[in-house]
């Protein structure tokens, strides 16, 4: 039998299979179901400052092409929209109960020094396994400068991420958008910015 | 924008008569996810980033393309929210066997396997050549072949009556191996591209017709 389990930049976890961050992962309900059913880790729904995003009704289109369904899925949901507190308290008892897995927290703050120096010890102190930057998602938090706004412009791209490689000992997962001309550019910056 | 609601005149999903541009994803993302991947596991440079696949991921097999074009780990979120948690067990069996029978042990003996051989185009053989094949058991008279090949391709499908059935039969000498008709075909495997043997190896960077190669090409 082969051996599936692997190791991302120092993040460990039993199989390659990974839920997003999104709905799956946005509480400890789902998360520990999904661990349960065996998957090797998930990314927490996107985390931010309080006060918590509000959210549309009325999320989600879809692609429909000769009787497939969602073949394509388009949302215009937001990042969470429940409290900080309550997220972090969540994912530090999921952690506790599952060290095998592989527990990434996503975070979407504004584009400060201050606001990601205050985040990223309390994400630590859930004993998280790794960080994964948000700057992929295209609406809503883009016309905040946050997300897209941010993965789009490799300058903003290499400090966040020297920030967060500066805050935390947490590896740090450069979520790129594929909103962009050239993925070389933000993945060069990431890796500047990650000391590489 | 997945479309326009015409009776609402407004993108869709609407929200109180009106949209906006949302994030897109599921299978239809997969093709540029993988590029997008591929492009950074095989520049020097950014090669060495692990990374973590994601955009389409659906089954195993979409599992192992992201793994062999340079995934160390993958990200799923469409095929979970189509299909609920449990397509994980799926995936995990799915992925586990094929590597078996591979032979691969570990996930990184999987990871970047396909990234050398994801090249520019100047870099493909020029000489290479593969030709459509009907297997006339299985085929079904459908006759689509025929009509993508003949309007938009090189018409190299024939299309005649044998004992009275329309039978249709690729004619080699014209066929430039585009694949069209294989991608139309609805059945199943009836259709398949047979590659030639190859000589050679010429790609464009040694081509005679490419003003920047060092062999000067023939007039007329
Ligand atoms: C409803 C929904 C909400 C999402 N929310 C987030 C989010 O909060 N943070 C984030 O980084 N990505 C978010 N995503 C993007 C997913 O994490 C993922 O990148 C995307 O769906 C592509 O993967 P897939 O093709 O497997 O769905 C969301 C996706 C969906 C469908
Ligand atoms: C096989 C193939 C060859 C193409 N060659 C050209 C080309 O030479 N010049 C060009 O401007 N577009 C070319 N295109 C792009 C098409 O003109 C068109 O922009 C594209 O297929 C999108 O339209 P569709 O979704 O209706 O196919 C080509 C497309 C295909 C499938
Ligand atoms: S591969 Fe292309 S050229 Fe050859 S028979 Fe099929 S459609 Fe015609
Ligand atoms: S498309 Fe396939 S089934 Fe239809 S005529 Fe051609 S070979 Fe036969």
């Amino acid at each position: 039998m082969a051996d599936l389990s692997t190791n991302i930049a120092g993040i460990r976890s039993p199989n390659p299979f990974w839920l997003a961050s999104a709905p799956p992962t946005d509480k400890e309900y789902n998360v520990r179901r999904a661990l349960e059913a065996g998957w090797g880790g998930v990314v927490w729904k996107t985390l931010g400052e309080d006060p918590p995003v509000v959210n549309v009704s009325s999320r989600y289109g879809a692609t429909r092409y000769n009787g497939q369904r969602m073949a394509g899925l388009n949302n215009i949901e937001l990042i969470t929209d429940r409290p900080l507190a309550v997220n972090l308290a969540e994912i530090k008892a999921v952690k506790k109960d599952y060290p095998d897995r592989a527990i990434i927290v996503s975070i979407m703050v504004p584009c400060v020094e201050e606001s990601w120096k205050r985040i990223l010890p309390l994400v630590e102190e859930t004993g998280a396994d790794g960080i994964e930057l948000n700057f992929g998602c295209p609406h809503g938090m883009s016309e905040r400068n946050m997300g897209s706004a941010v993965g789009q412009v490799p300058g903003y791209v290499e400090m966040v991420t020297r920030w967060c490689k500066q805050y935390t000992r947490m590896p740090v997962i450069v979520k790129l958008t594929p909103n962009i001309t050239n993925i070389l550019n933000p993945a060069r910056a990431a890796l500047r910015g990650g000391g590489g | 924008m997945v479309g326009v609601d015409l009776d609402a005149m407004a993108p869709m999903p609407v929200v109180d008569g009106r949209g906006t541009h949302g994030g897109y994803c599921g299978p239809a993302v997969k093709p540029i996810a993988l590029r997008m991947l591929g492009e950074i596991a095989r520049t020097p440079d950014t090669s060495v980033l692990p990374i973590s696949g994601i955009g389409g991921i659906s089954n195993w097999r979409d599992a192992a393309e992201f793994l062999v074009m340079g995934a160390t780990s993958l990200q799923v979120c469409t095929a979970a929210m189509h299909y609920g948690f449990r397509i994980v067990e799926d995936m995990i069996d799915g992925l586990s066997n094929w590597m078996d029978e591979k032979g691969f042990e570990t996930i990184a003996d999987v990871t970047g396997r396909a990234v050398p051989n994801f090249v520019n185009w100047n870099q493909l053989n020029l000489k290479f050549k593969t030709l459509a094949s009907i297997d006339q058991e299985a085929c079904i008279k459908c006759g689509l072949c025929h009509i993508a090949c003949e309007d938009t391709s090189h018409q190299a499908i024939s299309k005649t009556l044998l004992n009275g059935e329309r039978h249709y039969e690729v004619i080699d000498e014209e066929c430039v191996g585009c694949n069209l008709c294989a991608h139309v075909c609805p059945v199943d495997d009836c259709i398949t591209m047979v590659p030639q043997p190859v000589e050679d190896v010429q790609t464009w960077n040694e081509h005679p017709n490419n003003p920047m190669s060092k062999i000067p090409a023939k007039a007329g």
